[in-house]
């Protein structure tokens, strides 16, 4: 008894550490897609995949310092022909999964463009996951980052990547 | 003697001496050397390699794989990152 009591406390004390995986399965959305992204890397594929980034190229520097201690990413991005043809519930049902610790950091509406939305899964003062919907008439995006994020090494996915450079302070756009 | 005779002598069809199939043959079940089935640790060493150059190449096109796809959240995630951030900043600076 005195062990199981323990191994729930125990449990109960690693369970807000681990961040949250979202949950990004639409059934039949695929199939009304015209293109289809999905992207699906555990911690275990990610840290194979890190060991062969060259140090020579920057961009796959930057990215082995972004993924290093990040335990799954995870990408869905589907293109439509028309637009409508994708339900805008499934937004709601992705802000349905997030618990009390997520924060929402950044909201643009817009009439005519994308719906973006940025969700940060905050424990203390660590990032530990990232949700990011970006809902357009004819596309819908959805990226999950699990694990501990550097906004410092995320912001160096800036001019990698085909990224361009937004801040005012560099004048590389 | 010239090169063309030389390969004419060298490459002319000899027959062999009388009785050689016979002894041929005679020495094959004397000594069973054609039915003599191959070594197993040369079959097992066979085996290792093939197996070993399937998984080494499954593991090559995994880790190749996930690298590219890697590559490919960190690119739709560097683009929303941005076009949110633009978003901000053109409604910001209006």
């Amino acid at each position: 008894m005195k062990k199981l009591v323990l191994t729930l406390l125990v449990l109960a004390m690693a369970a807000p550490l681990s961040a949250q995986r979202i949950n990004l399965d639409f059934p039949g959305l695929s199939e009304k897609a015209s293109e289809v992204v999905d992207v699906t890397l555990d911690g275990a594929l990610l840290k194979l995949a890190s060991k062969f980034l060259s140090n020579g190229d920057p961009e796959e520097r930057a990215a082995r310092d972004i993924v290093q201690k990040l335990e799954g990413i995870y990408v869905r991005s589907y293109s439509f022909d028309k637009e409508g043809e994708y339900d805008r519930a499934i937004v709601d049902r992705l802000r349905g999964q997030l618990g009390t610790s997520w924060k929402k950091i950044v909201n643009v509406r817009s009439r005519h463009r994308e719906n973006s939305e940025i969700y940060i899964d905050t424990r203390g003062d660590q990032a530990t996951g990232m949700l990011i919907i970006s809902a357009e008439p004819r596309e819908l995006t959805i990226v999950n980052i699990v694990g501990p994020i550097d906004v410092e090494k995320l912001s160096a996915l800036e001019g990698n990547f085909g990224v361009p450079y937004v801040s005012k302070d560099k004048n590389h756009d | 003697m010239n090169l063309d005779h030389e390969l004419k002598e060298a490459l002319w069809r000899k027959e062999p001496p009388a009785g050689f199939t016979e002894r041929v043959l005679a020495a094959i079940d004397r000594d069973g050397v054609a039915v003599r089935p191959p070594r197993r640790g040369w079959r097992a060493a066979a085996a290792a390699a093939l197996l070993f150059a399937i998984a080494g190449g499954g593991t090559a096109v995994r880790v190749i794989h996930a690298k590219q796809q890697m590559l490919a959240a960190l690119h739709i995630t560097g683009a929303k990152l941005h076009d949110a951030r633009n978003q901000v900043h053109e409604i910001s600076t209006r």
